[in-house]
């Protein structure tokens, strides 16, 4: 291995494979890259800075300690990244929920929705034009859903319940709603490989 | 649920890439998927999907020292054993300081990276295993919750004189049917169901004893189902049971109601 490369220059695929020879350089410049938009996700999700550091460390150590995990043809690193940290950080916001179930009052419960249009929630916060634009086009219920699900962690089966819809509605809501983000997306050539 | 089709599996990814999915659902897809090269690739364009969304919220930085933390703790890691990384042969020659991690080969520098991969490793590891305890955690307070019901409901069934009574499915649970096994000379019970609309969260089924006056009473509450709908429950009636002419089984908020809200979809005559 050449200690002369310059890490900066390399693509996140390479630096990913270089981990696996325990090149704590490869793993310094990916933090630098994406530790970012790792932890904003985790702090949108939890709300906590240190909770969201947490999830921050776990993820990165997880790409450190089991490079293999990544694998370039399942697509970008980034998006390997942030799938991680919001399966930890969605884990530990379910299990608060569990907490406040069995350990207070039923009163604790309620509500799964806040008193804030969700709509509004999260075009207001989404500073990305192409996916707030994308999100705008979808109808209104497959926003609030994709919204209930990503942002706040919500299962389908607790965004039907708390819609009051029906379990395979909002099952179909969802696939939709991801469907066209998708194709707006790949039109908008925000990703990779896109026509 | 058993293994699914690719088609089915496909229906349920772009759920799995916003993380929608319970444990259970997310155990039978990732089986499938370890062995499925085109829904592996599909799921990764679901996963781009979400990403592009993570990307587009405002963005924080993180403390200034998490940096070297993350670093520090990704060094201490590799010298544990069983820490992790590529090719998986790394923890002895390591430990002894062979490779990239050179540490004295003397009795005190073998002691100290003893002592520090003791220490590194206990952090190492709470820090890898506590998502998965947040997982088992949530398991077992909801299986600690059905051991109980069902402890409660065994003792019911081996009462000496228990009787039941057949439940039908209403007009909104066509398909559904259920029982009710009750000792008349305690008037506890088992209520058990069928293929009723499975229990979303914040909603229960509540069975009810209706008189011929039209009073009703709630008898108890089901707090969870399977995914099928199935069910059964601990229940204790108010009063005889010669005092009561039928059961009914509506949905309720989660807790029940001081009377019926929802439509009656389960009933029987007792």
């Amino acid at each position: 291995m050449s200690q002369a490369v310059d890490v900066t220059l390399l693509a996140d695929e390479v630096l990913a494979e270089r981990l696996g020879s325990g090149d704590v350089g490869a793993l310094e410049q990916l933090y630098e890259r994406h530790s970012r938009a790792v932890f904003s996700l985790s702090l949108k999700l939890l709300s906590e800075r240190e909770a969201a550091e947490e999830i921050v460390q776990e993820t990165f150590l997880k790409l450190w300690q089991r490079p293999e995990a990544y694998s370039p043809d399942r697509g970008r690193l980034i998006a390997w990244l942030l799938g991680v940290a919001h399966h930890r950080a969605v884990d530990r916001l379910r299990r608060r929920r569990l907490e406040q179930r069995y350990g207070a009052s039923q009163a604790a419960l309620e509500p799964l929705v806040t008193e804030r249009d969700p709509v509004d929630d999260v075009l207001q916060s989404l500073s990305g034009e192409a996916v707030a634009r994308a999100l705008r086009q979808l109808p209104t219920a497959q926003r609030i859903a994709v919204e209930m699900a990503y942002l706040r962690g919500l299962t389908q089966v607790e965004i039907a319940a708390a819609l009051g819809e029906p379990l395979g509605t909002i099952k179909t809501r969802l696939r939709l709603a991801m469907q066209k983000l998708r194709g707006s997306l790949e039109l908008a050539e925000l990703r990779p490989g896109a026509p | 649920m058993t293994s699914l089709t690719c088609e089915e599996v496909r229906e349920l990814l772009p759920l799995l890439a916003l993380n929608a999915l319970d444990v259970d659902e997310r155990d039978v897809l990732e089986d499938h998927l370890s062995g499925c090269a085109a829904c592996r690739e599909e799921l990764a364009a679901h996963a781009e999907t979400a990403a592009a969304i993570a990307l587009a919220l405002p963005q924080s930085e993180p403390s200034a020292g998490l940096k070297s933390r993350v670093l520090a703790e990704a060094s201490r890691a590799r010298l544990v054993p069983g820490g992790g990384g590529a090719g998986g042969q790394r923890p002895t020659r390591q430990l002894l300081g062979v490779g990239r991690f050179r540490l004295p080969i003397s009795a005190a520098g073998v002691v100290a990276a003893i002592a520090l991969t003791v220490a590194a490793g206990s952090t190492a590891w709470a820090m890898s295993l506590r998502s998965e305890l947040d997982t088992q955690n949530s398991r077992i307070a909801m299986l600690t919750e059905r051991a109980q019901n069902y402890i409660r409901v065994t003792a019911v069934l081996q009462a000496a004189d228990t009787q039941i009574r057949p439940l039908s499915g209403t007009g909104d649970a066509p398909e559904a049917f259920g029982r009710v096994y009750i000792d008349p000379d305690t008037n506890e019970g088992m209520l058990m169901v069928r293929n009723l609309p499975p229990l979303p969260q914040g909603r229960n089924y509540q069975l009810w004893v209706a008189g011929n006056d039209g009073t009703r009473e709630s008898a108890g509450i089901l707090t969870w189902t399977d995914k099928a709908g199935n069910g059964y429950t601990f229940i204790k009636c108010p009063e005889k049971l010669s005092r009561w002419q039928s059961f009914g089984v509506t949905m309720e908020p989660a807790g029940g109601s001081p009377a019926p809200t929802g439509s009656r979809m389960l009933g029987g005559t007792i």
